[in-house]
């Protein structure tokens, strides 16, 4: 952004002086005259076939604006939420499973980007409740009516692992979303129905991992202290 | 007596063609500005950002032909400015010709202008879209001319009047400044007071002042307030041109 604030007005102030010059010596300019009406006649058939080409390409293009986060639906507090009971939005969820394991349970892998959060149920069974939660992904502040881009749906996350002793959670795909958005100048969108301003996609947070919420019964035995690093167990794993 | 008998709209006619001709390279001096804006301005009015870390990111780019608004407008004050200069206003004397033809002959000028800058700027928006979509990822938040043909024609409208208004103003103070040249002085004081005021005072009358074309709701409030303010600079510009010497050195 730097090399733009250095060459915009050095440009500028060429162009100032490129017009000024030209313009001043009109006369003395050994062009004919009919060269200017070419470029101008050769200039507008080119910016024609621009138009035309750009509504082709429009037309064939299906990328869509990011969905609008729900009003006040942002920095969902997940670990609240889920101690309390209490509803949970179902974009946060990437899938509710059942596992069935026989007595002991283990997770061998703390940490691979995730967020695990243990509820021991209790009652008899060997059958253990597992959903997990993708990581949320907002951007921006929309200047026009003041809301947040979701693009937590976005977001692919390889799910965990299970076997029938264990879960394993796969290291997590890089996910780089990437987005061009095209607006016309505000000046010129003052009465048309495009939004008179860009989406304003500001900044981009993401809130949280990935996090998994498992339910296990008391009758399964639980094994996860095969880690070394005490401080990892504390971070990432926590017993409700 | 005369065996011809020429109407003002005609002798007007006739001075805005030999005009049209005659600043040919304004207009060429347009088409290079405007390819300059693409090319290089492009970038300043287009702006990407990055967000959160791996494995999750964010990264996105808005593009915007706010650089070819810019300098097309930028032009048209230039424009308007150059077009009083003593040699432009010496070549009307090829003509037989009065005051009222030379100044309706620069309105008819300025017009053919401001539609020519109106229609390339938002056509080069195509252009800009082009380039968006060559990136890939790309969502185009405005509406083209197969799909919203009446708000393609309007881009136009407000293009064109922005543009005329500019060159009017280009031209009202060109013409103050050929009255005299301590214009010059006063402008660029009245210029540096403005930008004082606005960066103190920013929502409030000078603000309100732009907001009164640009917060306009109604396209035909809008062209009201651009023709009377034509109007009025174009009177103003008549009234400072009538005080003025024939033949300026």
């Amino acid at each position: 952004m730097m090399i733009f604030a250095i060459v915009t007005p050095i440009l500028l102030v060429l162009g100032l002086l490129t017009i000024m010059m030209t313009v001043k010596n009109m006369g003395r300019i050994q062009i004919k005259k009919n060269v200017h009406r070419k470029l101008i006649i050769g200039y507008l058939i080119l910016l024609f076939i621009g138009v035309i080409t750009a509504e082709i390409m429009t037309s064939m293009n299906d990328q869509e604006p990011p969905p609008k986060m729900p009003e006040n639906a942002a920095q969902f507090d997940l670990r609240s939420a889920i101690e309390q009971d209490a509803a949970i939005p179902e974009r946060l969820v990437a899938a509710r499973r059942t596992h069935e394991v026989d007595g002991i349970f283990a997770i061998p892998d703390l940490y691979n980007g995730a967020y695990i959060l243990i509820e021991r149920t209790p009652g008899e069974s060997n059958i253990i409740e597992e959903t997990v939660f993708k990581p949320e992904l907002y951007a921006g502040f929309d200047v026009s009516d003041g809301s947040y881009f979701d693009l937590t749906g976005k977001l692919q996350i390889e799910l965990p692992v299970w076997d029938s002793r264990s879960m394993r959670i796969p290291k997590q795909p890089v996910n780089k979303i990437r987005y061009s958005i095209y607006h016309d100048s505000n000046m010129l969108t003052q009465f048309g129905s495009s939004p008179s301003t860009s989406t304003g996609m500001v900044s981009g947070t993401v809130l949280g991992g990935m996090t998994i919420y498992l339910r296990i019964p008391e009758s399964i035995e639980l094994d996860i202290s095969e880690t070394e690093d005490e401080f990892e167990y504390d971070q990432y794993i926590e017993l409700l | 007596m005369f065996s011809t008998q020429w109407s003002v709209h005609e002798l007007a006619k006739r001075q805005f063609l030999f005009k049209l001709n005659a600043n040919g390279p304004a207009f060429s001096m347009l088409i290079v500005l405007q390819i300059i804006a693409t090319v290089f301005l492009g970038g300043a009015s287009t702006s990407t950002s990055d967000y959160g870390s791996e494995p999750f990111s964010l990264s996105y780019t808005t593009v915007s032909n706010d650089g070819q608004v810019g300098l097309t407008l930028f032009w048209a004050l230039i424009v308007g400015f150059l077009l009083t200069s003593a040699a432009q206003r010496n070549e009307s004397f090829v003509f037989v010709t009065n005051r009222l033809t030379f100044q309706l002959a620069n309105f008819y000028f300025f017009c053919t202008a401001a539609l020519l800058g109106g229609v390339t700027t938002v056509m080069l928006g195509s252009v800009m879209k082009i380039i968006t979509l060559a990136g890939g990822h790309a969502v185009i938040e405005t509406a083209g001319l197969f799909s919203a043909p009446l708000e393609f024609f309007l881009q136009i409208f407000v293009m064109a009047s922005y543009t005329l208004l500019l060159m009017l103003v280009g031209y009202t103070l060109g013409t103050f400044v050929q009255y005299s040249r301590i214009f010059i002085m006063l402008f660029a004081l009245m210029w540096i007071g403005f930008m004082q005021f606005s960066f103190f005072m920013l929502g409030t009358d000078t603000d309100s002042l732009l907001q009164f074309y640009y917060a306009e709701p109604s396209v035909w409030l809008f062209a009201l307030k651009v023709l009377l303010s034509a109007a009025a600079l174009f009177g103003i510009s008549f009234w400072v041109t009538n005080r003025l010497e024939v033949r300026n050195p």
